[in-house]
């Protein structure tokens, strides 16, 4: 870890500033990873500085999520302080950008490669003028100092970064991470303003949105059916709990939504997301599951077994009759509860929850004895699902034997991973379940367990559709990411991002194999000569492209022959990566002294630029759907009211599980194709049938007019 | 002196208007047949319209497709206006209601197999409704035009036209009329309901004897007119 030494000389007129922004290295840190971000005193007697001002402007891009968090804080000591900053990077997210205002100014960094960034940065601290500088190291937390801030100063950060949204069935989860061990009472409230805005766009449709981790607080609008706001904004408000908001979107058909970006003078950019829909029918095989929780040590702190007892709880309540399961639970050692699968009755119910609810956490991590004894638990004719509840923290050289124990299961078994709380082991248990043709899921303190267990569950009830592949024709189209196409399960889209030359139609043929069957469709995807109005797909790319590269050089056993190429990526679209840093100089002249491209200036330039026509666009948006607001179409106190479809619904949210508006009659996405997986059918309409049953009456009544007639005739 | 009695209706007329007073137990019980497949888990999966599974030899699935759906808001419509119209039409002529469901449940799935050859899985009861609201448009416009009621024919012939644009519109645009068939997950299949439409139409055109009237009170001869 790079820390600056602390001295100031005053070689620059006002403020000189040290920043080492540092990845935190992995477990090694001991779970050190503060939330929020947050600054405290460095040196001398420590001490946390205040956060005067915290604010987090989210903008979602059909599931591609940019999340900007703003904060000013104040040393409140009567002396000059080094400051360490310290910030959680969220689960698969990629840090983006970093900006700090130096004398009114904001000064963005740069991504170099992390060698280069090295030297730079030595030879600011030789003649002790600090630069910033960003690594990292491992996939967690990110550090900096910052030097020096004056008495009773402010000094303001800001940090983007990028991340997918996580889907769970038709859910799609925002967490913005703030619960985590290492907190302290102190620094657990903003002293000043503290504020969340998030706008979501997306082309499948919204049906509603609402916060499980604060229904009271969080304000939400549901402006269209593809665009929602949601805000939450308080004074002196708490930082102890994850802010949570879940997002119903509801996609009828299986099929694929396009997304572009392509900007002047280059190849474009896509992703293309398929999505599974209502069209999948459940599987009525029972099943069986083996849970594996992990009690760890680790799992003691940020009430992560007690998350964990209450998502098993819950998973085991939405267990069907002929499903039968088993209770592991692991630290050093496997222990079982019933020996044997039972079925998920009342009485094997209530003793698995109060076999949890005796379960400490201790001891270390060995993970391979309890997924041995899993596996042994496989029957033929039915399939056995593993399900591993744990923040992943297992011992390092414990990891390569695990993924062979993954690879060589039992036939007609998958391994699915729930990671448990914010300091988890992302990386490991998405392999783990991968490799194994299961799925990871990551559950936060904020979630509605209850909602995520159902969903999970949905998942393995519903059919896969395994060894999806995806093709383009006439070669257009290059640089696929991720190379290899997950399982695709109910309720979890998968995103598949590439580049594109030339324009106008081309063919994409997706092949899978559903319920044993093979399914083929070609569908033609129309590649625009110029988008500009989704920027964020271009890094989500470069950051696929990167975390592919790495991943098959670990699998191929040696980095060396990808990294020119995560360099060149990390550079170029300005991510930091375990290659690369960003390193932020005082002022542009440095930047040019030492011939350092302002890519990531220009590039964020044209982020905002995009942002605010997209703004504007929503703005939009907004003020029509408020324009249809008045007396009749209003909606009633909540948000539950008789409100036109397209009408705002500004209101508090309600419980979880109540949406914020109703649904209004569903419309294609603009770019989305259906393929059909379900079937066919007929559907008689309630035109038709009222049309049907008129014809039903007048001919009753013919009838009867007819006996009456006769009737009459006879008397 | 012999007796006389006004002019009774054709036996064969009497036995139809008489039997609308019934209850229309095929109907019901048809209808009833579709609630339960919906209801009995993995029912739909043995008996739909499954291209590969007729083609290794599981032919009941011809018949019995019919009578499996995706989804409840798939099923209610298809249910109502099956036994609603079933009704009408078993109260009129069971045989023309078995001609046109024997025709239907046959040549729509057939219809299906060999002109959308992409389609793997077929459901829904709305093939027969189609054959069901042709056959009793049919049967409505001929009695009505036989007895010159002019206002009625119209109406049936309305009915009938309306329906027939409504699957125009269908083939047409590939899209269902006023439904979201989206939402009940599935691929609208417009040429059941054009199929089912021609075999209830010629179900209800076709040529049939009288059947044998029963002998009731009201068609008994009186022995004082011998």
């Amino acid at each position: 870890m790079l820390l600056t030494d602390g001295r100031h000389t005053g070689v620059t007129p006002g403020w000189l500033w040290g920043v080492v922004l540092t990845i935190g290295m992995c477990a090694g840190l001991g779970g050190r990873a503060e939330a929020a971000g947050l600054l405290i005193a460095d040196g001398g007697n420590g001490g946390v500085l205040e956060i005067e001002e915290h604010t987090v402007a989210v903008v979602i891009n059909n599931g591609v999520v940019v999340t900007t968090v703003t904060q000013v804080f104040r040393n409140t000591e009567n002396r000059q302080v080094e400051a360490l900053y310290t910030f959680p990077v969220p689960k698969g997210a990629s840090v983006s950008n970093f900006s700090m205002w130096i004398n009114g100014r904001e000064m963005v960094g740069e991504v170099v490669e992390k060698a280069r960034a090295r030297e730079v940065y030595d030879s600011y601290r030789r003649v002790n003028r600090d630069p910033g500088l960003l690594e990292q190291t491992s996939y967690k937390t990110f550090e900096m100092r910052i030097f020096p801030i004056p008495a009773n100063a402010l000094q303001k950060v800001q940090i983007a970064y990028y991340q997918e949204l996580d889907f769970d069935h038709d859910w799609a989860t925002y967490v913005y991470p703030l619960a985590t061990s290492a907190r302290q009472p102190a620094d657990a409230r903003v002293k000043g303003k503290f504020g969340l805005s998030l706008e979501m766009k997306s082309e499948v449709p919204i049906v509603a949105v609402e916060s499980p981790s604060h229904p009271k607080e969080f304000a939400t609008a549901r402006h269209t059916e593809n665009y929602v706001q949601a805000s939450l904004e308080a004074t002196g408000g708490s930082l102890a709990r994850d802010l949570v908001l879940a997002c119903h979107l509801s996609r009828p058909r299986t099929g694929l939504d396009f997304v572009a970006s392509r900007p002047a003078g280059e190849d474009g950019y896509f992703c293309l997301t398929l999505t599974p829909g209502e069209d999948l029918e459940p599987l009525d095989k029972g099943m069986d599951y083996v849970f594996i929780l992990d009690v760890s040590g680790s799992m003691g702190t940020d009430g992560k077994l007690a998350m964990s007892r209450t998502s098993l709880g819950a998973f085991m309540k939405s267990l069907g009759d002929k499903d039968r399961f088993e209770v592991i639970t692991f630290n050093l050692q496997p222990s079982t509860l019933f020996g044997r699968l039972a079925a998920p009755d009342a009485a094997s119910l209530d003793k698995a929850v109060r076999h949890l609810g005796t379960m400490e956490a201790r001891g270390g991590t060995t993970l391979n004895p309890a997924v041995s004894a899993a596996y042994r638990y496989s029957e033929s004719g039915r399939v056995l699902n593993v399900v591993l509840l744990s923040d992943g923290l297992t011992e390092q050289a414990e990891r390569a034997e695990l993924l062979g124990l993954i690879r060589n299961r039992p036939q007609g078994s998958r391994v699915f991973c729930v990671g448990v709380g914010n300091e988890v082991n992302r990386p490991l248990l998405t392999q783990l379940a991968e490799d194994s043709g299961g799925l990871a899921a990551f559950i936060s303190s904020g979630d509605d367990f209850e909602r995520q267990a159902r969903a999970f569950r949905r998942k393995l009830s519903y059919p896969v559709a395994a060894n999806v592949k995806i093709a383009f024709a006439e070669g257009r189209v290059y640089d696929l990411a991720p190379e290899r196409i997950p399982n695709l399960y109910h309720g979890q889209p998968i995103r598949l991002y590439g580049r594109y030359r030339g324009s106008g139609p081309v063919a994409c043929n997706l092949s899978a194999e559903i319920s044993g069957r093979d399914f083929r469709k070609s569908v033609e995807l129309n590649l625009p000569e110029k988008d500009e109005g989704n920027p964020e797909i271009e890094r989500m790319w470069a950051w696929h492209r990167i975390q592919d590269l790495l991943a098959e050089a670990d699998r191929s056993g040696s980095r060396t022959p990808v990294l020119d190429q995560v360099i060149r990526l990390g550079e170029g679209y300005s991510i930091a990566t375990e290659y690369t840093s960003f390193i932020v100089l005082e002022n542009d002249a440095e930047f040019a002294r030492w011939k350092i491209a302002r890519r990531n200036a220009t590039r964020l330039e044209r982020d905002r630029q995009a942002q605010e026509r997209v703004r504007a666009e929503l703005g939009r948006l907004r003020q029509k759907s408020a324009q249809q607001l008045g007396p009749v179409e209003a909606a009633a106190p909540g948000g539950q009211g008789p409100a036109a479809p397209s009408a705002a619904a500004p209101a508090v949210s309600s419980a979880p599980g109540s949406p914020v508006a109703s649904a209004p009659q569903r419309s294609r996405p603009s770019r989305g194709i259906d393929l059909h997986i379900g079937g066919g059918g007929g559907a008689i309409d309630p035109l038709t049938g009222g049309i049907a049953l008129l014809l039903a009456a007048l001919a009753a009544g013919t009838a009867a007019g007819g006996r009456r007639d006769r009737d009459g005739r006879r008397g | 002196m012999t007796e006389t009695r006004p002019v009774q209706p054709s036996s064969h007329r009497r036995s139809e208007t008489e039997r609308a007073g019934r209850l229309p137990g095929a109907s019901l019980l048809l209808s009833a047949a579709a609630l339960a497949v919906f209801l009995v888990p993995g029912a739909a999966r043995l008996l739909e319209y499954d291209r590969s599974a007729l083609a290794a030899g599981e032919l009941w699935r011809l018949v019995t497709c019919h009578w499996t759906h995706w989804g409840a808001e798939h099923l209610i419509w298809d249910m109502v206006v099956f036994a609603l119209l079933g009704a009408a039409c078993e109260g009129r002529s069971r045989r023309r209601l078995w001609l046109g469901l024997a025709l239907s449940a046959l040549l729509v799935p057939a219809a299906v197999w060999l002109v959308i050859p992409g389609m793997e899985r077929y459901r829904g009861l709305s093939g027969l409704d189609s054959m069901l609201f042709a056959l009793l448009a049919t049967e409505v416009l001929r009695e009505k035009l036989a007895a010159g009621r002019r206002l009625w024919a119209l109406a049936a012939a309305a009915a009938a036209l309306a329906f027939a644009g409504k699957i125009a519109w269908e083939l047409a645009t590939g899209t269902a009329v006023f439904v979201d068939s989206s939402a009940a997950g599935m691929v609208p299949v417009p040429l059941a309901h054009l199929v089912g439409a021609a075999c209830g139409a010629l179900a209800g055109m076709a040529p049939m004897a009288p059947p044998l009237a029963q002998p009731d009170e009201a068609t008994r001869i009186h022995p004082k007119t011998w």
